[in-house]
């Protein structure tokens, strides 16, 4: 890996903070969409979180381009995202 | 393209394990201990007698009730603990009410000799329950704070081991592979085995200790279902764990039932001895609860419990642990990483995979800096690696030593000494970590090592001439919870002698210039160290090459040659 | 009982990654001074398989089924490290 700073430090944000919001965001989706009682469909989603979060963080300093991880990310992110708000039961948080 | 993703991935381990390594080497090496901390807690409370029958459930809750009614009458909830042979002693817990602005109420606890049921007054220590508390709770820092530290860590962790397997080249074709005496190989050698031959349990133990955290990371998971509210997370774990009694008294007095019928009914279910507590919730109410939980059998966290009704004695209802599988799947993790179901033998199989994870650890540590010394020996960042190295990986070895001899040398009535023994370790710690700044870092490893082993070697001797409970005493009467203590810390001073004197000795051959160690011997003592010395095995070229620069002169590396 | 079964899982495990070592050139030619046939080298690796999995009945009749397969882990660890100390301390120096 080039060691260049401004690229490396894009790396890290996509990582670390984009990897955060997927994992979060996938396990919120996950948990409005299992079909089981909601206390057990978030705790799998929490239990899954984690794989998921260290994955885009190995991803992140495995894609060829920055825009494709960016784009991959925020992308993931984003539509699960939407899903999720979509699907969200009356009375969830937001 | 193979290529370049291996080496990014290999950036990547390198850096994430740099990082936190050290970090890292302290959880693991506190956390390794943690595996033996109730032997250790016995160990550091010599007064204790040495019991040879524990307390029947029976008569544990008949004296545990005694005790709770006349100290804790209007507690919320009781807690007995039976005694079994890993915990000889009568462990009360209780907790009060809330008081009026809803605060939770104060908890209390008071262990009873298991033949008297008298109280017992050992002295205060941090025993072994500080030790493996540090692995996650860190020191010297609110609780909150050391779970972020943690957690940012074990991702690392995680991250380093996910990395570790991509860039492995040959991971079977390498599985027995070890060679001694080739320096830089070698060390890759021995981070490589150290990593792959418990590479279960290092994966386990990463991805475990993430879900102990999991909630107060993924927070938003929650809030997401449950909203923002204060009680929004009171509701999901009342919901997840199935919680739909003992929520309020109903403020109605009724005595409660005797004890001993309930006690005897769970072990006509389970068998006699597997009754590890019983739990009572609201002693004195009508809505009182009885809670009788089954031993540690299983990986599964949660035990099987009885529950009956306290104010009639009928058994309300039978479970089997299991409420639904993804607490059942996080209830395997956790217990997987506590191991408290575990027996001696497997107990010692938990420790054995902790110490290669933590010589892991090391190895990748003292890795990096054996790949840079020939490039970078001069730079700020490699030097303070080097330092940091043997401040760390030979000097918290020797701070966790003196905190067993803090036990034993800081006097039984000084106040405060607890929080002495912590104190202890640390400066020592610090005290280690100035040295390797202070000395050349060649001699600062040997003289930590030869200090390690000291402190170590010498600690059944502490023992003899402080307690009654030496190996003259424990060895014959086959109390191997105390004597395997005094045994472990005497193998490991050896370890450390051996890694020092394997060191001290290349030292001196290269100052000679007779030979370029390593290449020339056979397999000689330094073939020997790099196991049982775990991560303070023989430094190999590490140490040759410092006395280079330091005497003034250029030494041939033959770890730099093709 | 338990005892016994533990000493056998540990046994089992030893000489069946003994035996998968043994199947590998290098191993075998560091202890032995020659590479196995392929023949031989295919009767180890069945050998050494078929041990590990008595390892693993073994570890279950010493722990019963829900501890046994941890204890099976552990003792795989233990076993492989026995091995590759065994075999470093017998490679030739600078091999």
């Amino acid at each position: 890996m080039q060691a260049r700073w401004p690229a490396l430090l894009s790396r890290l944000c996509a990582g670390v903070l984009g990897g955060y919001a997927a994992a979060a965001v996938f396990a919120v989706w996950l948990s409005y969409v299992l079909p089981m009682p909601r206390a057990d469909a978030v705790a799998t989603g929490v239990l899954i979180s984690f794989a998921l979060y260290a994955g885009v963080i190995v991803y992140a300093f495995a894609a060829h381009s920055l825009r494709r991880l960016w784009f991959g990310v925020l992308g993931f992110t984003g539509f699960f995202a939407l899903a999720a708000l979509a699907l969200r039961p009356a009375g969830a948080g937001w | 393209m193979k290529g370049a993703f291996r080496q990014s991935m290999g950036w990547l381990h390198t850096w994430t394990g740099l990082l936190v390594g050290w970090v890292l080497f302290f959880m693991f090496l506190t956390g390794t201990a943690g595996y033996f901390d109730t032997e250790i807690d016995s160990w550091m409370q010599p007064e204790r007698p040495i019991v040879q029958n524990a307390m029947t459930a029976t008569a544990a809750v008949d004296a545990g009730r005694q005790y709770l009614e006349s100290n804790a009458p209007n507690a919320a909830r009781w807690f007995i603990a039976v005694p079994s042979h890993r915990f000889p002693e009568l462990r009360l817990f209780w907790r009060m009410s809330p008081d009026a602005d809803g605060k939770r109420g104060r908890t209390g606890r008071a262990r009873l000799d298991p033949e008297t049921a008298a109280p017992l007054n050992y002295r205060d220590t941090g025993g072994g329950q500080l030790l493996y508390s540090m692995h996650w709770r860190l020191h010297y820092m609110p609780v909150r704070a050391a779970e972020w530290i943690v957690g940012v860590c074990t991702m690392f962790m995680l991250i380093a081991i996910v990395t570790g397997v991509i860039i492995h080249k040959r991971i079977f074709r390498d599985f027995f592979t070890l060679r001694f005496a080739k320096g830089q190989r070698s060390w890759l050698d021995a981070h490589n085995v150290l990593s792959v031959l418990a590479l279960p349990f290092h994966l386990m133990i990463t991805y475990s200790g993430l879900i102990f955290i999991a909630y107060v990371y993924m927070t938003p998971v929650i809030t997401a279902s449950y909203g923002t509210a204060a009680d929004a997370q009171d509701s999901f774990f009342n919901e997840l764990l199935r919680r739909t009694d003992g929520a309020s008294p109903s403020g109605v007095a009724a005595d409660l039932m005797p004890l001993r019928p309930m006690v005897l009914e769970a072990e006509r279910q389970w068998g006699e001895g597997r009754v590890r507590f019983v739990e009572i919730r609201h002693p004195g109410d009508r809505d009182a609860s009885v809670r009788i939980g089954h031993e540690w059998a299983s990986p599964v966290r949660r035990p099987p419990t009885l529950t009956f009704n306290g104010a009639n004695g009928e058994l309300l209802r039978a479970s089997d642990g299991i409420y639904s599988t993804p607490l059942a799947v996080r209830d395997v993790l956790l217990g997987l990483h506590e191991g408290l179901f575990a027996g001696p033998v497997l107990r010692w199989l938990y420790f054995l995979s902790g110490v290669m994870g933590t010589a892991m650890i090391g190895a990748g540590m003292i890795l990096w800096t054996v790949k840079r010394r020939a490039k970078k020996g001069d730079a700020f960042g490699f030097k303070l690696v080097e330092r940091l190295n043997v401040g760390t990986l030979a000097g918290l070895p020797v701070a966790v030593a003196a905190y067993f001899w803090a036990n034993r040398l800081i006097p039984v009535d000084v106040a405060g000494r607890v929080a002495w023994e912590g104190h202890t370790m640390f400066i020592v710690w610090g005290v280690m970590l100035a040295h390797a700044f202070i000395r050349p870092s060649a001699r600062a490893w040997v003289e930590q090592l030869w200090l390690a082993a000291a402190a170590f070697g010498l600690i059944p001797v502490l023992n003899g001439l402080t307690t009654d409970k030496h190996l003259g005493v424990t060895l014959p009467a086959g109390v191997w919870e105390l004597a395997g203590v005094d045994l472990t810390m005497f193998a490991f001073g050896a370890a450390f002698a051996f890694a020092a004197i394997v060191l001290g000795r290349r030292g001196k051959t290269l100052k000679s210039g007779a030979c370029h160690p390593g290449e020339s011997r056979g397999p000689g003592p330094q073939a020997r160290s790099r196991l049982d010395a775990t991560a303070h095995g023989a430094l190999d070229s590490g140490i040759r090459r410092n006395d280079g620069p330091i005497e003034g002169r250029e030494v041939v590396r033959p770890n730099d040659r093709p | 009982m338990t005892a016994l079964n533990i000493i056998a899982a540990i046994l089992c495990a030893f000489a069946g990654l003994g035996a998968l070592a043994m199947a590998m050139a290098r191993h075998a030619r560091d202890v032995f001074g020659r590479t196995p046939e392929r023949r031989t080298a295919w009767s180890l690796r069945i050998f050494g398989m078929v041990m590990l999995c008595a390892a693993y009945a073994f570890s279950v009749y010493a722990w019963g089924p829900k501890v046994g397969p941890v204890g099976w882990f552990g003792v795989l660890s233990a076993a492989a490290l026995a091995v590759v100390t065994i075999l470093a301390v017998k490679t030739p120096a600078g091999r």
